[in-house]
């Protein structure tokens, strides 16, 4: 699958790996799988119920509790932002 | 809108209970609190009338909303700083606490119906320059 990154994507990529929370090879090791095969059940990839987005999609960076919230249409997947699970209940509440 | 699009939304003094003057530490811990509950009812506000609010401020294009969910982003650095802190943790700062949460919740709910506004122009941009 074809990958895009979003601006919010990139800023959080940035400040994860520069304070160290995640390594810049598992987020890209992350990316390399969902390209080879988005159902590789380390990604735990699941479509996220959301009336705004109907598309949005979760992807767990493998054995951390980071995930990327990705926007998916005609086999292109849009990475929308990085957080942590705290954060990713609170992003997907009332959407 | 304008506190959304202020690069430096504010600066947040936490107050010292030990050491300096009880009056100063009351006066910041007051400031404090209606500045979080100000910002709470704010994001709750944009939340709820998100709809209203993008047609008011004409935020259609993928760059606008980036500045905005940078500018989100930014505040929500500061109040998980701000909920970190140690000065934060006795019982008598937890009106704080609450606050400070509730911004955070309201601010991430926030930021995720931006996001989904922020797809669904990409995906029509997108389509329009395929078009072409």
């Amino acid at each position: 699958m074809k990958i895009s990154k979003r601006p919010k994507y990139l800023k959080d990529v940035q400040k994860l790996t520069q304070s160290h929370t995640l390594s810049i090879e598992q987020i890209e090791e992350c990316e390399r799988l969902f390209e080879e095969n988005p159902q590789t059940s380390s990604l735990r990839y699941h479509p996220i119920k959301c009336k705004r987005d109907k598309n949005r999609y979760s992807i767990t960076v493998p054995n951390t509790q980071y995930r990327i919230l990705a926007t998916i249409r005609d086999g292109l997947a849009q990475f929308r932002t990085l957080v942590n699970h705290k954060s990713y209940d609170r992003i997907n509440k009332n959407c | 809108m304008v506190a959304l699009e202020q690069n430096k939304l504010f600066h947040i003094d936490l107050p010292n209970f030990k050491g300096s003057s009880i009056f100063k530490a009351v006066n910041i811990y007051i400031t404090l609190l209606n500045k979080l509950n100000a910002m709470r009812k704010l994001y709750k506000y944009q939340f709820n009338h998100f709809d209203e609010f993008v047609i008011a401020y004409k935020i259609d294009n993928t760059d606008r909303i980036n500045n905005l969910l940078d500018r989100l982003d930014d505040v929500s650095t500061e109040m998980n700083h701000l909920l970190e802190a140690k000065e934060l943790q006795g019982w008598y700062m937890y009106p704080l606490y609450y606050l400070a949460d509730r911004v955070e919740d309201w601010n991430m709910a926030l930021q995720g119906l931006f996001s989904a506004l922020e797809a669904d122009i990409a995906f029509k941009e997108l389509e329009a320059n395929e078009d072409q």
